[in-house]
């Protein structure tokens, strides 16, 4: 079994969290979907999104990263950075906040990449359309062109699991890897 | 212009020579061309690396680099001063780094009648 987890942390690009005919158990919210991947390929580093002009000391209205969507029966698997001196705030799906304290919201910040170079603290997954949105804030005294998103990771297609399996894995005798993709709310 | 993470290391590309035969504003000329194909996918934006000039019988005067021309001209970097006859270099840490996500362009101040300012800008591309 290879050594494959979520928010793993390595030297170069990223590992799956799952390989062909593996277990994954994907959660979206309160949801908990049994999978398995029947398909998988990688997403080379690519734009995502360019969030346009941002004025000085201005926070950007939320915005759906619709190439960050996914097809029925698939999720992916994202790490991200952003090539513009902006915050980030993440939002998986659209209304509910990622990187959540109790008191505030974490943004991917333009010292994340540096400070953490495998980009595992900005490790997302998308469960099909999900609406994974941002918002960007500019806190400083000048304005930006643009604001541009790159995005890399893995896209999984899956298949339902049997009912046999799905109760082995809750009973711990077939192994699943877990996934998660949305924020939560507190509580 | 933007302000650079230092984590978007981009694509050295040089751009053609270019003359610059009339001065003024109005008569700004594109330098380099960003690349804007539609079904390119991510939006791209140049910062100046080098810059060569050729003056040819021009006089001595300043070339202004920016985007645009005429009342739509944005300038990005101080004037230049160019010697006439001279060619001038001006390597990457002698350019402020400024970002354009629009065409360069250039114009002379001035021009001696019949001269005319070779230029050629060496750009990195990034997004």
């Amino acid at each position: 079994m290879p050594d494959l987890y979520a928010f793993k942390a390595q030297i170069g690009m990223f590992d799956p969290v799952a390989l062909q005919d593996h277990n994954v158990c994907i959660h979206y919210l309160q949801e908990r979907h049994y999978r398995q991947v029947d398909f998988f390929e990688s997403l080379p580093p690519f734009q995502c999104i360019n969030l346009g002009a941002l004025a000085a000391q201005t926070r950007g209205a939320r915005t759906p990263v619709v190439n960050l969507e996914m097809a029925d029966d698939e999720f992916a698997l994202f790490r991200w950075y952003c090539l513009d001196n902006a915050q980030i705030y993440l939002f998986l799906p659209g209304g509910v906040a990622k990187f959540e304290l109790r008191n505030i919201q974490i943004p991917y910040d333009y010292k994340t990449l540096q400070r953490d170079p495998n980009l595992v603290s900005t490790e997302f997954c998308v469960w099909e359309i999900n609406r994974p949105s941002v918002e960007a804030l500019n806190g400083m005294d000048y304005a930006l062109a643009a604001v541009r998103i790159i995005a890399m990771g893995y896209r999984f297609h899956t298949l339902l699991l049997p009912k046999e399996t799905v109760e082995a894995i809750k009973g711990g005798r077939e192994p699943c890897v877990h996934v998660w993709a949305s924020g939560r709310g507190q509580g | 212009m933007s302000i650079l993470t230092g984590y978007d290391k981009g694509v050295r590309i040089p751009g053609p020579v270019t003359n610059l035969a009339a001065a003024l504003v109005a008569n700004a000329v594109v330098i380099f061309q960003i690349s804007n194909f539609a079904q390119l996918l991510g939006t791209k934006s140049v910062i100046i690396k080098r810059i060569k000039m050729w003056n040819n019988a021009a006089g001595n005067t300043t070339v202004i680099i920016g985007t645009g021309a005429g009342i739509g001209f944005a300038q990005l970097l101080v004037p230049l001063y160019i010697i006439n006859g001279m060619t001038d270099d001006y390597p990457e840490g002698d350019i402020v780094e400024v970002e354009a996500f629009l065409d360069i362009t250039a114009y002379p101040t001035a021009l001696l009648a019949g001269g005319s300012i070779d230029i050629q800008v060496e750009v990195e591309e990034i997004g």
